[in-house]
């Protein structure tokens, strides 16, 4: 039978096993702060994480007061001390003399912030600056990872709409991936209706070049409306935030940029209904137009509008007849009288008072001077002449 | 810009459609007018529809080549 050991016993052998171990003294180890505990005595403990493992760490008071930050859950830390193996509890952990902000993601995460800051002032985020994505787009841009799964994901619910898909692909990890991302996205400058920026789920530092003022920028100049859906639903990155719209993953981004087909088609239908109502609709407004002219346009009242007519014609004619004899009589009556006028002047008319009238071969002898003696003269009556010859003349004055 | 490539234009077909609509609902046309527009709508829908029915996916890459497993 091997050898039974007491509990103390056997934590005492692990803990001379660990002290004589050289490397574990004054060693660096990298992680993620949780169950920070701030104790009154001021003795601080937390543990040390990173995705698979953890350790539990103690900052005693006395090499506490150095630090210049405080210790939170969330934060990325190096810490420097040597590893303790806790008798009474049986434990291992980290007596820890120093912490510092890891140069890497923790760091970052306070960059982030500031940048978030930074962008918001300058209205980046702002909701009247975010675009309506377009209704019917004809060109939809992709930047993703050409061989993600994401890529997939967008093409299958994008389907069979009738849009050219305009790929433009990215490195989506890595450390030139921000590079490649604002590069894919200004690529699709004046190529495309709508942009969708996506990535599948990944660790957060997978997710970390989304998080750059670079790709930021990219996405707020698109001359595009863009739609973000990096990683999963509960990842939120910085390019959400200047979006136009964000999803929660590329499929939601690929069904927000489409237009429901089956919408179209019943769109579709409903119009050429409305036009076949109108144009009906229409024609019965001319048929009832005909309808009503057409009886007033009955034979009876044309007859009427005949007779109407004649009866114009009747009085016109009338008219003109009694206007020519009018005017006759007028003619007659002004006929007669200037023939009464021209009697009455006329020198017959005087020999019928009972007035003669003398000629000479040469003329009227007016005068008595005129005569000469022995002259043969006529003297003119109203029903005939004398004739005679002048025997004496006698002239006055 | 190449629209044969880039397929039909939906938002200003339909656009399109909604003006003859409102024409023809206003109705002031002259009946061969209203006929004259009705047609066209009708064979704008066809268009529309036709284009739905035989759209089918077409992908272009920025940088040429295209994976094995998406046709573009």
């Amino acid at each position: 039978m091997n050898r039974v050991f007491e509990v103390s016993e056997l934590n005492a052998r692990i803990r001379d096993r660990l002290v004589t171990d050289g490397r574990l003294c004054d060693l660096w180890a990298r992680g993620e702060l949780s169950d920070v505990v701030n104790h009154r005595s001021g003795h601080r403990y937390f543990t040390l994480r990173d995705k698979e493992s953890r350790i539990s760490c103690v900052l005693f008071r006395n090499h506490g007061r150095s630090l210049r930050f405080d210790l939170k859950d969330g934060l990325n830390v190096l810490v420097f001390g040597d590893l303790e193996f806790y008798r009474p509890r049986g434990q291992v952990q980290i007596l820890v003399r120093a912490v510092r902000l890891d140069s890497g993601i923790g760091s970052k995460h306070q960059e982030l912030e500031m940048l978030k800051k930074k962008l918001a002032a300058e209205g980046l985020f702002d909701q009247d600056r975010k675009r309506r994505l377009p209704p019917y787009p004809r060109r939809i841009g992709v930047v993703t990872s050409p061989d993600g799964a994401a890529l997939r994901d967008v093409l299958r619910v994008l389907g069979p709409y009738p849009a050219k898909i305009v790929l433009s692909p990215a490195q989506v990890q890595g450390d030139s991936a921000s590079e490649s991302i604002a590069a894919a996205i200004r690529d699709l400058r004046g190529k495309v209706d709508v942009t969708i920026v996506c990535r599948g789920g990944g660790s957060a530092e997978d997710l970390w070049p989304f998080n750059t003022e670079m790709v930021a920028r990219a996405v707020s100049q698109s001359d595009s409306p863009v739609v973000t859906a990096v990683g999963h639903e509960t990842d939120v990155t910085l390019v959400d935030f200047v979006a136009d719209e964000r999803a929660p993953t590329p499929s939601a981004a690929a069904e927000l940029v489409r237009p429901d087909l089956s919408l179209i088609r019943e769109d579709l239908i409903k119009t050429e209904g409305r036009m076949a109502r109108a144009l009906a609709a229409s024609l019965e407004r001319r048929q009832d137009r005909l309808v009503y002219l057409e009886k007033r346009l009955s034979g009876r009242m044309m007859k009427g509008l005949l007779r109407e007519q004649r009866q114009r014609l009747d009085r016109a004619s009338e008219h003109l007849v009694s206007a020519m004899w009018q005017r006759w009589k007028q003619l007659h009556a002004d006929l007669v009288t200037k023939e009464g006028r021209l009697s009455s002047v006329s020198p017959l008319a005087t020999l019928f008072r009972g007035y003669t009238m003398v000629r000479s071969e040469e003329g009227l002898i007016a005068r008595a001077a005129d005569a000469r003696l022995g002259e043969e003269v006529e003297v003119v009556f109203q029903d005939g002449k004398l004739v005679c010859r002048v025997m004496a003349r006698e002239v006055r004055g | 810009m190449d629209s044969m490539d880039d397929g039909l234009d939906l938002e200003s077909a339909f656009e399109e459609l909604e003006q003859i609509v409102q024409v023809l609902e206003e109705g002031n046309l002259s009946l061969e007018e209203s006929l004259e527009v009705f047609e066209q709508g009708v064979s704008l829908v066809r268009v529309c529809n036709a284009s739905l029915d035989r759209a089918e996916q077409r992908i272009e890459c920025l940088t040429g080549g295209l994976p094995s497993d998406i046709n573009g």
